[in-house]
């Protein structure tokens, strides 16, 4: 009798394993298999990749979701958890899954996240509603302005408020606002929707509070479409290798916004982490992930401007550096890192405070300190840097046109304690000098073509006579 | 069953002995790091200054070099507002504090009589700011301000009082200086025992020296018809929008504005007389260090207990007399003879160095042996640095005078053995004294008692 009981229990449990595993076993093995990595055995955020991450991975247990279509400090629907699994967080380490998982299992590992935290099955989500109708830039402007929203955003979107640099300051709190010219960062998406659910329904556990009780449906709306409009970054600029310096007559102008600039064209060179040798190992959360960069040429000098987003600018603890660095002879391509000993660099390097170093290395170790051959201008407003650097046509590297001059460019931000190579660097590209617009190959065809039919007209005249 | 009952007794006999164990615990001391906000509480600010200055402030936050509050950019209009809705949310005052019929007038406009009084107090005043050391975290206008206040991490403290004269309201001030925590619970500032008469004459000086007056003369102007403005309800209910809007609630608490950050647990105090009570009320860790954790502005007490003795502790937490010349003196706090000795007890139990031996290694001193070390102690030159009795002596080390009564035998040893053993930057040079010399000397030093 006793033994029949036993028996029993074992089928039991044979029949249990054979079963098959639920949406939350299947998810919890994806999890451990693609998640685990840098959100942790257990959830808490705490993966082995974590530490060199800027944002740090979410602590699922502790559930303080940002991105969510519910009010403040509600959990987010089974559907935004689904969103960012599927297309992943923009400016973050965390990349979109659709096409790596099917969605059945993206599905599986929503049901897996929610049992992380207990508070999803006490808790109900009501998502917001969104309005579809018409809205005002305009009044967004204005709101903008009411609801305080430059004192952390800053007054151009550039994340440069007064709230911002009070905390990172005076207090050591390093938030960092939105920076809202650079769209394609915004975790959520940078459509007006996103925007307006981000802002009606505030950012859980950072100083982005809801906005839902503060300001009308309306209100945000046309808030959300106005802070769309200061997404231009993207729109100005192009994703081209090629920085090709525009000729201009005159003298090259020394203010950022004269009408000259706009003949060249704005370049937008990502920036990503650098190799640091000492300790061996790379610098992974650089604060300055992109520059802009344009040049001009004139008779004697070629000049380039360089422009780049921080929102802290001189204030920050460190000084902010940036450097162009040149292949110094025709034809080559060196190492990237302070070049090789075949084919040496030439850096042009400024820090805040315009004071300015020049060397030429022919590998990292091998680095000689020469007097600047070029001159810098620099100012910080609204939030950006803009340097200028101005040298000379005709030295090491040479400019001439039609020839490609590979250049690579690096900036450190003194606020996220960068300095010497922990920095943010760009890949080898090109500058270029354009060739002048001018009428001579016009002239001289018409001229030949004006010749061939003068020719012919005399050999005719010689053939009648 | 005889087996459960014994089961049952012994382990009663353990919880019993485990609660023994827990009365008997190292007390747990607050986190020196823990503070949920950087500004002041503002519930009732109104009560603590004025409002022309406060009008000045939120239109213009950085009109004071120090100020770490960003500029909002608010209109008159709109601080007006502000300041609406922070009156309607400050509680009743308390009962008025009965002042001298002077207390009005400034020096210019006293009788004789009146201006003797007011200078006695102030003077005094002066004395007991001294005492108390409130320029190591406090700067002022001066001769006496602005060089110390600047080794004190601006996070922790250091409200620079240069404008207290004319941005604080006196009864405020006086119970601000009997009992800071009762505003502002997370205040650095520590409950000094004042007694009501010291109180009085810190007030008088606080709010009548020039070194508390603004460097420009430009005094914020009081305005009374703009006053009338604040009790209006609709002001104060656009007020509270844009105390809403303007997160002001990140850094500073007040009634009414729901919290956007989520806020630590406030534990409740710790009962008095306890040692936890103690280090919070004087915030003895914004200045010094136990087990890691607190201020580096005065000497690490983390091993303490082996270094002095208890009598001394006792003695010096109440009336705490230079022992080093050359750096700076600890506050008098007014310490009862009973709070002293929770201070003394819990040093003497808890902060024990377990490198640093009780006695002199070696068994019993002779009286030769202090001899030898009288000798040695002149022979080697340590009167240099140091003074004992009437003979000559420098001041760059501490007088040895009655160091028996201050250190430990054991660790006159230890600290001639390895004098940078417990803090590195000691300039006390290492000899590289043998066991015998090292001996001698501090039995000559222990003996040296007052």
């Amino acid at each position: 009798m006793r033994t029949d009981r036993r028996q029993i229990l074992w089928l039991l449990a044979l029949l249990l394993a054979a079963l098959p595993l639920t949406a939350q076993e299947r998810g919890r093995e994806i999890y451990m298999k693609r998640c685990f990595w840098c959100h942790g055995e257990q959830g808490r955020g705490d993966g082995p990749a974590a530490l060199g991450m800027l944002p740090r991975p979410r602590d699922f247990v502790r559930a303080d979701y940002r991105i969510r279509s519910t009010p403040y400090r509600q959990l987010p629907t089974d559907e935004d958890l689904f969103r960012v699994i599927s297309r992943g967080l923009p400016g973050t380490p965390m990349p979109g899954w659709e096409t790596i998982l099917t969605e059945e299992e993206r599905w599986e590992l929503v049901s897996y996240l929610q049992s992380l935290s207990p508070r999803f099955q006490r808790e109900d989500q009501e998502p917001l509603t969104v309005p579809t109708g018409p809205a005002s830039v305009e009044r967004g402007k204005e709101i903008y302005r009411a609801a305080r929203c430059f004192m952390c955003h800053g007054e151009g979107g550039r994340g440069d408020g007064g709230i911002t640099t009070a905390l990172n300051f005076q207090w050591g709190l390093p938030y960092w606002p939105r920076d809202f010219t650079r769209g394609w960062t915004f975790k959520g998406g940078h459509e007006p929707r996103d925007i307006y659910l981000r802002i009606t329904g505030g950012l859980n556990g950072t100083p982005m509070g809801p906005y839902q009780d503060l300001l009308s449906d309306q209100e945000r709306w046309d808030l959300a479409h106005y802070v769309a409009t200061l997404d231009q970054e993207a729109e100005e600029t192009s994703d081209d290798f090629v920085v090709v310096a525009a000729q201009i007559e005159g003298e090259i102008p020394e203010a950022p916004d004269a009408p000259e600039w706009q003949k060249a064209p704005a370049i937008l060179v990502p920036l990503a982490g650098q190799v640091v040798l000492d300790p061996p190992s790379r610098w992974w959360t650089p604060t300055v992930g992109s520059l802009t960069v344009r040049a001009l040429w004139n008779r004697r000098s070629v000049a380039f401007l360089l422009e780049w987003n921080d929102p802290t600018g001189p204030e920050s603890g460190l000084a902010d550096s940036v450097l162009l660095q040149f292949a110094a002879r025709e034809g080559s391509k060196p190492y990237f890192l302070f070049g090789n000993s075949d084919e040496p660099v030439k850096v042009w390097q400024w820090h805040t405070g315009n004071s300015t170093e020049e060397w030429t290395a022919t590998g990292s170790g091998q680095i000689e300190s020469v007097s600047p051959s070029f001159q810098v201008n620099s100012s910080w407003t609204g939030g950006r840097w803009h340097v200028l650097f101005r040298g000379p046509l005709r030295s090491e590297p040479e400019f001439e046109m039609g020839e490609f001059v590979p250049v690579l460019f690096s900036v450190s931000d003194g606020a996220n304690a960068e300095f010497g190579n922990t920095r943010a660097l760009s890949t080898w590209l090109y500058t270029t000098l354009q060739r002048p617009h001018s009428l001579r190959p016009w002239l001289n065809a018409l001229a030949g073509f004006l010749g061939v039919v003068v020719l012919q007209l005399w050999i005719l005249l010689r053939l009648r006579a | 069953m005889k087996n459960f009952l014994l089961l049952t007794i012994s382990l009663a006999a353990l919880t019993a002995a485990a609660g023994q164990a827990v009365s008997s615990q190292e007390p747990l001391l607050y986190n020196p790091y823990e503070r949920p906000k950087n500004g002041p509480p503002l519930t009732n600010v109104f009560h603590k200054v004025n409002p022309a200055w406060l009008l000045k402030k939120l239109q213009d936050p950085k009109h004071h070099p120090a100020a770490r509050m960003p500029n909002f950019q608010f209109t008159q209009e709109e601080a007006l507002d502000l300041m609406a809705y922070l009156k309607s949310i400050a509680r009743e005052p308390g009962p008025p504090i009965q002042w001298p019929d002077w207390a009005t007038k400034t020096f210019d406009e006293m009788e004789d009589d009146e201006l003797e009084a007011a200078f006695d107090l102030v003077d005094r005043g002066r004395a007991i700011w001294g005492n108390a050391r409130c320029t190591i975290c406090h700067t002022v206008n001066g001769p006496t301000g602005g060089l110390i206040g600047g080794f004190v991490d601006l996070r922790v403290g250091g409200i620079d009082l240069q404008i207290a004269a004319t941005k604080l309201n006196r009864d405020w001030l006086y119970a601000w200086l009997q009992d800071p925590k009762n505003y502002f619970p997370d205040t650095l500032m520590p409950r000094y025992r004042f007694s009501e008469a010291d109180v009085r004459a810190l007030v008088e000086y606080i709010l009548r020296d020039d070194a508390f007056l603004p460097l420009d003369e430009e005094e914020a102007e009081d305005n009374p018809e703009l006053w009338r403005e604040l009790d209006n309800p609709q002001r104060a209910a656009r007020g509270k929008r844009l105390i809403e809007l303007s997160r002001c609630v990140l850094c500073h608490d007040i009634q009414g504005i729901p919290e956007v950050l989520s806020q630590p647990e406030r534990k409740p105090p710790v009962p008095a007389p306890s040692f936890e009570f103690l280090v919070y009320d004087l915030r003895c860790l914004t200045c010094h260090s136990i087990a890691g954790r607190g201020g580096t502005y005065a000497p690490d007490l983390t091993g303490e207990g082996s270094r002095i003795r208890k009598p001394w502790i006792a003695n010096f937490v109440q009336s705490p007399d230079m022992v080093r010349p050359l750096s700076q003196q600890m506050p008098k706090f007014n310490l009862t003879g009973e709070e002293a000795q929770i201070i003394a007890s819990y040093i003497n139990q808890w902060r024990l160095d377990a490198r640093i031996p009780v006695a002199i290694p070696g068994g019993r001193i002779t009286p030769q042996e202090i001899r030898q070390g009288r000798e040695a102690f002149t022979s080697r030159g340590c009167f240099s640095c140091h003074s004992v009795g009437d003979g000559p002596g420098g001041i760059v080390g501490p007088d040895l005078t009655a160091v028996g009564n201050r250190l430990r035998p054991g660790y006159l040893w230890f600290h001639l053995k390895s004098p940078h053993a417990v803090n590195p930057y000691s300039p006390e040079p290492d000899y590289g004294l043998s066991d015998e010399d090292a001996r001698a000397l501090a039995a000559y030093l222990s003996t040296r008692k007052q």
